[in-house]
């Protein structure tokens, strides 16, 4: 009985480390650890591809439909807390997603699995009025990325368009 | 030396020639399509293959370059604001398309388009082939009219103009 037991909890170890794909695992790695004092949650690794570990491939729940973090400027790494994220689908269906304390968003699978691609976009207000409302759209479509950090990393270069940003200076943001 | 030993060391070397046979005319040229009015083709793959998170990336076989999506200049980035496609881009897109299939792309040129399917290109950009991307470029549509084109030697310039523009949004249902 007791050697039946030990071959089948061999044998599910060697089921689950076959079924990591070492391409993510080694992606995974990469990311680096976390940072000291900021615990697993919500305010964990922003700017990092969020879907890479919360997927299904990633292993790690919850799963994101889509997720990425949003900053005031492009000469900044200052995060815009309190924009709103607009994501429509290919089917017209939309989504509105507030930025958290460190200007991440984000959507679970079990809420809304949107048809791709998608088109976005990002607002702010200014102060506490809706006096100055900043507004820009994101000018392509996503095709199958959910996470922004795939395609939105620092530096921007050739195949980067750098990190999502609201005004091109922090300054310029709320004048 | 016994004869089976001969016999088989004939085999060897028979084989050894039939193996190293190459080409009957190593200087056989493909025909393909021209690049000539590629910039217009370019622009379509551009807007429905090139994005960042799909054709837009350098580990692809076919990689597309574009304004908004991956770029060839180092010292350029993604971007609709200012800019445009280099020929250096064009030409690797063009590039990119022909080394896909080329004898396949020869038959088609041959035939005016004809069958246009017979390309994996073709398929998978409509999404009658297994394409994580699906049907990017539909049946019938500017984008899918403009490639056609191309394929027959007869280019559609405005259809490709219209198929290198971005869709628009949705509207809610």
């Amino acid at each position: 009985m007791k050697r039946s037991w030990l071959i089948a909890v061999l044998a599910a170890s060697i089921a689950l480390l076959g079924c990591r794909n070492p391409v993510v695992s080694e992606r995974q790695a990469a990311l680096g650890p976390e940072q000291p004092g900021v615990p697993h949650g919500p305010l964990h690794r922003p700017g990092q591809p969020c879907t890479l570990c919360h997927s299904a491939s990633g292993g790690n729940n919850p799963e994101f439909s889509l997720a990425g973090t949003v900053y005031k400027s492009a000469d900044s790494n200052e995060p815009l807390v309190g924009a709103v994220v607009q994501v429509i689908d290919k089917d017209g269906a939309q989504r509105y997603l507030t930025t958290n304390a460190v200007g991440t968003f984000y959507v679970t699978t079990s809420d809304w699995s949107p048809s791709f691609p998608l088109w976005t976009s990002v607002g702010y207000t200014c102060g506490d009025t809706a006096a100055t409302y900043v507004h820009a759209d994101m000018q392509t479509q996503i095709f199958r990325a959910t996470a922004c950090a795939d395609c939105h990393f620092d530096p921007s270069g050739p195949s980067s368009a750098g990190h999502i940003y609201l005004s091109s200076t922090a300054a310029g943001l709320c004048p | 030396v016994t004869g089976s030993a001969r016999s088989g060391a004939c085999a060897v070397l028979a084989l050894y020639l039939v193996g190293c046979t190459g080409p009957s005319d190593p200087t056989e040229r493909l025909a393909v399509q021209s690049s000539a009015r590629f910039e217009l083709v370019s622009g379509v793959l551009g807007t429905g293959c090139g994005s960042l998170d799909c054709h837009g990336q350098v580990g692809r076989s076919l990689r597309i370059y574009s304004q908004a999506g991956l770029r060839l200049d180092p010292e350029a980035f993604p971007s609709l604001d200012g800019g445009t496609m280099s020929s250096a881009e064009i030409e690797a897109n063009y590039q990119a398309v022909i080394a896909l299939e080329p004898e396949v792309l020869a038959l088609v040129l041959r035939d005016h388009g004809e069958n246009p399917e017979r390309l994996t290109l073709v398929r998978k950009g409509r999404g009658s082939e297994s394409h994580k991307g699906g049907a990017a470029i539909a049946v019938g549509s500017t984008s899918d009219r403009c490639i056609l084109s191309w394929l027959a030697s007869a280019l559609d310039e405005t259809a490709c103009t219209d198929g290198a523009m971005i869709p628009q949004r949705p509207t809610s249902p």
